[in-house]
């Protein structure tokens, strides 16, 4: 989120009218048509300082920033799939539903990968199995020392290629 | 992205630029910030720092003008807050509706 952006908002905000009102009632409409990017998941509240009162919002503690889900990156170049970040329960459904449709070799590039739960790897299963069916290949490559090592715990070096 | 950062810079600059008397000076914009700096390393500070907003300031060493008051509002992870300053244009256009 840009300062420059979000300051001529405000700015305007505070001069007209019935842009300040639209901003009160649909912040999230008001700041997509400006540029601004939000997750769905989230909300916006606009919160209104008066002359003799302002607002000043705690941003979340340290701890519960760890806490929060790390958004998962990823790119598709022809058939090679490069993720990065975490592979979990949460960033696993950013991805899943482009997957699930897939009819043709994969290969996913690991090496920023740095995370995988049981749900990330519920998922390649799943991927693979899918394909697999249709007679194409899912390869996974370049895993990170801890990544593969959860592979090879709960036994899946022996179904994907890794 | 640190958005509250960014809100609280656009706030402070917006008060500064507009010559507002009754906004902590650059000096204290200072202070203010160890005192959220406490906010996120302490819990019982954050609880007092919402609870009673003044009072613990002041003890801090931040004294609002008399008359004015804050709010603290905790980010949660579900909800972006954009606190925005008072309105201070004209409220005519109500005729069009």
């Amino acid at each position: 989120m840009s300062k420059e952006k979000l300051q001529k908002i405000i700015q305007r905000a505070t001069t007209d009218f019935d842009y300040r009102k639209r901003l009160i009632q649909e912040p999230r409409e008001v700041l997509i048509d400006e540029g601004f990017s939000i997750p769905p998941e989230k909300k916006v509240v606009i919160l209104e300082s008066t002359d003799d009162m302002f607002y000043v919002v705690l941003p979340l503690s340290e701890k519960d920033k760890k806490a929060m889900p790390q958004p998962l990156e990823y790119t598709i170049e022809d058939d090679v799939v490069y993720l990065k970040g975490r592979l979990d329960s949460y960033t696993v459904e950013q991805i899943r539903e482009t997957f699930l449709g897939w009819e043709k070799d994969i290969s996913f590039d690991l090496k920023d990968l740095t995370y995988i739960s049981s749900a990330g790897l519920s998922f390649f299963l799943r991927i693979h199995k899918q394909l697999d069916q249709a007679g194409h290949k899912m390869g996974l490559l370049n895993l990170q020392p801890a990544v593969k090592n959860v592979f090879v715990l709960g036994g899946f070096d022996k179904i994907f290629k890794i | 992205m640190d958005l509250w950062k960014t809100v609280t810079e656009v706030l402070g600059d917006y008060y500064s630029e507009f010559g507002r008397t009754n906004i902590p000076k650059p000096k204290s914009r200072e202070i203010f910030q160890k005192i959220l700096d406490k906010a996120q390393k302490s819990l019982n500070f954050r609880k007092k720092l919402i609870s009673s907003p003044v009072e613990t300031l002041a003890q801090q060493g931040f004294k609002l003008p008399r008359g004015f008051s804050l709010k603290f509002i905790e980010e949660t992870k579900d909800t972006i807050f954009i606190p925005i300053p008072p309105f201070i244009g004209d409220k005519n256009p109500k005729e069009s509706e």
